[in-house]
C-alpha cells in the first residue's frame, strides 16, 4: 500500500509543525512557571 | 582552522556553558533529596524537558533518519513508535506511582516493598546491568557519531563528552541535570525545527516524493514486512526499557502530582514527532539519490548539502547536547539507585552530608568507569539495546501488575521474569533479536497472569506508602 503525496506532505510538515509547537509550548510553560515560582 | 578544531571548539564552548550553568544551579542544592530526585517538585517545563532530554539521545537524532533511510516511511514511524508509545504507556503508571508510592526515590523502593527479597535482589541486579549497559551504548554510540560525522577522533570525543558531563552532573546532581535539560532540549528542538524546513523549502516536498516513487517505491509502502516488524516490536522494546529504567521512575517521583498528565502528554508528543521530523531528511536522500558514506550520517549529510556549514554545525550542537543530556541523566540515575538501594542498606543512619558526599564521589566513579568501558568500542548501540531488550520485556508485567493488581503473586512474578528471560534468549539466538523481545514479553504476561489467577495474593497497598520514608530524616 503506497502512501499518497498528501499523506507524505502531512507527515513531513506535520511532524515539523508539531515539534515547533511543542518547543513553543514548553518555553511558554517555562516563562509561566518562572513567573509563578513553580519551576521546581 | 580545520573543521576538526572548529568542531572541538564548539563542544568546548558548549561544555563551558553547561558547567557554568550547573555551578549556578548547584549553589542551592543542599539536601540529598535535591541531588537524587526532588520528590514532587518539578513543573511542566522542566518535567517535560527532563523526560525528552533523556530519550532524545544523540542516537535518536541520528538513528531515526537511519531507520527511515533503510525502511522508508515505516522505518520513521516504527522508530517514533518505539519511544512515543512507551512514554504514553508510562503516563498511567506515573500517576499510579504518585498514588501508591508517595515517598519513593527509585524503582528499587517499589520492588522492595511490593515484592519479596528474591524479586528485589533480581531486579536490582538486572536494573544495574540495564542502566549501565545503556550508559555504555551512549558513550560508544556518541564517540562513533562524533568521529564518523564530525571528524573528531573517537577517543577524544568520548573523553571530552564524559569529562564535561561528569563535571556538571557531579556539581548539582538531579537539579543540574534537569535544569540543564531544559536548555539542551530547546537547542535540540531549534535544530529540528530549523534544519528540515530549510532543506524542504530548497528541494520541495513533491520532487522528493516523486523521486522516492521512481527510485525506491518500497520506501513508500505501508505494508513492507521489515518495517511492520519494527512498528510492532519496537513499542514492546521501548515499553520494557521505560518501565524498568530508574531514570523514568526518578522523574515520575520528581514531577508534581497534578502535572503528571500534562507532562507525559507533552513528552509523548515529542517522543513521537521529533524523530519523524528529523527522519524526513532521509527521504530527501532517497528521493534525490544522494547516498552518504555511512547510513547513520544521512541526516547531517543532507543538512549540509542544502543548508551549508551552518546546518552542519547546528547538527553538531543538537547531537552533542542530546548526548550530554542522556549521559548526565544516566549517571544520576545509577547514582541514586546505588545510594538508595545498596549504600543505605549498609549505612541506614548516614546523615544528609554523608549521603551527599558519597553521591558526588559515586557520580565521578561511575562516570570514569563509563568512560573507560566506552573507549574500546566493544559493541554497537543497536546490538546492545536488542540484547538487553529481552530483559526489559521480561519485567514489563511484574511492574505493571505490581502497581495495579493486588492479586499478583510475588513467586509467580519471579518465575515469570526468569522464564521470560530464558525463553526470550532461546528465541533471540534461534529465530531473531526482535522476536526474542516479543516472546519474552508474552511469556512474562502469561506466567504472571495465569499463575496469579491460580494462586492469587492479596497485597495491602498501604505497605507501599512506607517506601522511602525516613531516608531524608537523618540530618
Amino acid at each position: 500500500m503506497i502512501v499518497s503525496l498528501l499523506f507524505f506532505k502531512i507527515m513531513v510538515w506535520g511532524s515539523i509543525i508539531i515539534s515547533a509547537l511543542l518547543m513553543i509550548a514548553v518555553f511558554l510553560y517555562f516563562l509561566y512557571e518562572i513567573k509563578k515560582n513553580e519551576v521546581w | 582552522m580545520s573543521s576538526l578544531w572548529i568542531n572541538v571548539l564548539i563542544i568546548l564552548a558548549l561544555g563551558a556553558v553547561f558547567i557554568i550553568s550547573s555551578w549556578y544551579i548547584s549553589r542551592k542544592v543542599s539536601s540529598i533529596d535535591e541531588y537524587v530526585g526532588g520528590r514532587g517538585k518539578l513543573g511542566v517545563a522542566f518535567g517535560t524537558t527532563s523526560l525528552l532530554a533523556f530519550w532524545i539521545t544523540g542516537n535518536t537524532v541520528m538513528a531515526g533518519p537511519e531507520a527511515a533511510y533503510n525502511d522508508g516511511i515505516l522505518g520513521a514511524l516504527g522508530y517514533a513508535a518505539l519511544g512515543g508509545v512507551a512514554v504514553i504507556a508510562f503516563a498511567p503508571l506515573a500517576k499510579r506511582i504518585h498514588e501508591v508510592v508517595p515517598n519513593g526515590r527509585t524503582v528499587g523502593d517499589f520492588f522492595r516493598h511490593r515484592f519479596d527479597t528474591k524479586n528485589y535482589n533480581l531486579f536490582i541486579v538486572l536494573s544495574l546491568v540495564w542502566v549501565f549497559g545503556f550508559l555504555m551504548t551512549q558513550g560508544i554510540g556518541g564517540g562513533l557519531l562524533l568521529e564518523q560525522v564530525f571528524d573528531i577522533p573517537y577517543e577524544l570525543a568520548v573523553i571530552l563528552t564524559f569529562f564535561i558531563v561528569i563535571v556538571y552532573s557531579t556539581m548539582g546532581g538531579f537539579s543540574s541535570v534537569t535544569g540543564l535539560a531544559f536548555f539542551q532540549v530547546m537547542l535540540i528542538l531549534v535544530v529540528i525545527v530549523v534544519v528540515p524546513p530549510l532543506v524542504y523549502l530548497t528541494v520541495g516536498v513533491s520532487p522528493v516524493y516523486e523521486g522516492m516513487q521512481a527510485f525506491d517505491l518500497g520506501s513508500l509502502d505501508l505494508l513492507a514486512p521489515a518495517g511492520l516488524l519494527l512498528l510492532f516490536a519496537g513499542p514492546i522494546l521501548g515499553i520494557g526499557e521505560v518501565f524498568m529504567d530508574n531514570t523514568f521512575w526518578q522523574r515520575a517521583y520528581a514531577i508534581r502530582k497534578d502535572k503528571v498528565t500534562q507532562i507525559f502528554s507533552l513528552s509523548g508528543i515529542g517522543w513521537f514527532f521529533v524523530p519523524i521530523a528529523v527522519a524526513t531528511l532521509a527521504f530527501v536522500a532517497i528521493g534525490t539519490q544522494q547516498a552518504p558514506k555511512e547510513v547513520n550520517q544521512v541526516a547531517p549529510f543532507i543538512a549540509e548539502i542544502y543548508g551549508g556549514e551552518f546546518a552542519s554545525w547546528a547538527f553538531l550542537i543538537g547531537v552533542w547536547a542530546a548526548l550530554a543530556s542522556s549521559i548526565a541523566a544516566l549517571l544520576n540515575s545509577i547514582t541514586s539507585l546505588i545510594l538508595n538501594d545498596i549504600y543505605l542498606k549498609f549505612k541506614p543512619k548516614a546523615t544528609n552530608d554523608q549521603q551527599l558526599s558519597f553521591a558526588k564521589k559515586l557520580t565521578i566513579a561511575i562516570g570514569v568507569l563509563g568512560l573507560l568501558v566506552s573507549l574500546p568500542k566493544i559493541t554497537s548501540m543497536l546490538q546492545m539495546l536488542f540484547f538487553l531488550g529481552v530483559v526489559n520485556a521480561a519485567l514489563i508485567f511484574p511492574i505493571m501488575y505490581g502497581l495495579f493488581w493486588k492479586k499478583l503473586n510475588p513467586n509467580m512474578s519471579f518465575v515469570a521474569a526468569i522464564s521470560a528471560i530464558i525463553t526470550g534468549y532461546i528465541v533471540y539466538y534461534s529465530v531473531g533479536s526482535l522476536q526474542g523481545v516479543v516472546v519474552s514479553g508474552y511469556v512474562s504476561f502469561l506466567v504472571c497472569w495465569v499463575g496469579s489467577m491460580l494462586k492469587p495474593d492479596n497485597f495491602d497497598w498501604k505497605r507501599l506508602e512506607l517506601a522511602g520514608v525516613g531516608q531524608e530524616e537523618n540530618k
